[in-house]
């Protein structure tokens, strides 16, 4: 019993990352929407990157790509 | 079979050495060294997305090359191909986006106006004269002064100075007074016929600008004008 609950907690926690994943690279799409800067470029390259990790179920990868795409996010169109 | 066995491993060496980690982190560095040198050169404003697109698979082939360890590195391989394709297309585009230098034509001497003002529009008033030594018009110039009148109420966007010259008859301090009371006296024409005073100004040159010679009588007198210059 103890053996399913803890795959159980195992699958949705790795469900909760994906979507967080999701919820974030949506974050970033709107923050850039209509902002062709390098910075905007960036970060939606980036967000790409991050969702190609999660489809392989690379979670931490996808979570350090996606940091990065919001550095660049949170800076595209300052200048 | 034992040749065949050393062959086998030896053509699988060789397949490997392809792939090792030192051979991509030396593409790797070269995709970053292109990458710095087209930021250093206004990547970011050229091609901004030609740019990231580059910067963001040098990033994730690191991620490859770190990940993986130097096995397994065609996602790498293929990721730093990609990455310098972006580079020359970026390359491409700044290459177009840079302004072509303008050649400055050589400039060409012109010779200084004999009148001694500029080349601008001047509208000569053939038929002014003034009574000799007097700034006081005479009645045969009405008709000129009329026409200029005509002329300035149908362009009402331009300004006039009025402009007068005498002969070489006299001293020149003389004839530049003269001329300054005589264009005054055009001046204060065209006022009283209904042109603005702000587009009318007077200026006396004397003897200083002849146009003929004066030495004879017709010389003289082609010298002895006024003129309208466009402002």
């Amino acid at each position: 019993m103890k053996k399913i609950l803890f795959i159980i907690a195992m699958f949705s926690s790795a469900n909760v990352a994906l979507a967080d994943i999701e919820s974030r690279a949506e974050a970033v799409a709107s923050s850039v929407e209509g902002k062709h800067d390098y910075h905007a470029e960036m970060a939606r390259e980036l967000v790409s990157i991050a969702e190609e990790e999660k489809g392989q179920h690379e979670v931490s990868v996808a979570n350090a790509f996606m940091s990065e795409a919001e550095k660049h996010a949170s800076i595209a169109g300052e200048k | 079979m034992k040749k065949l066995i050393l062959l086998t491993v030896c053509t699988s060496l060789a397949s490997c050495a392809g792939h090792l980690p030192s051979t991509q982190k030396s593409e790797l560095s070269g995709l970053h060294s292109a990458i710095q040198k087209i930021k250093g050169s206004g990547g970011e404003q050229c091609a901004p997305s030609e740019l990231a697109k580059a910067e963001a698979k040098e990033l994730h082939a690191a991620h490859e090359i770190d990940e993986h360890g130097g096995y397994n590195m065609s996602e790498a391989d293929e990721l730093i191909a990609s990455g310098m394709k972006a580079v020359k297309a970026a390359e491409a585009k700044c290459a177009k986006s840079k302004p072509v230098p303008v050649v400055k034509p050589k400039p060409v001497p012109v010779a200084k106006p004999k009148r001694g003002y500029t080349d601008a529009e001047v509208i000569d008033l053939k038929g002014i004269n003034f009574d000799s030594n007097k700034a006081t018009l005479t009645a045969s110039s009405k008709d000129t002064l009329n026409s200029a009148v005509k002329i300035l109420k149908a362009r009402p966007s331009i300004k006039v100075e009025v402009a007068a010259h005498t002969d070489s008859g006299g001293k020149a301090s003389y004839n530049e007074y003269l001329s300054g009371l005589r264009a005054n006296t055009v001046k204060d024409y065209l006022i009283s016929h209904g042109i603005d005073a702000s587009r009318v100004s007077a200026k006396g040159y004397g003897e200083a600008y002849p146009i003929a010679d004066n030495k004879t009588r017709a010389g003289k007198a082609k010298n002895r004008r006024v003129e309208l210059i466009v402002k």
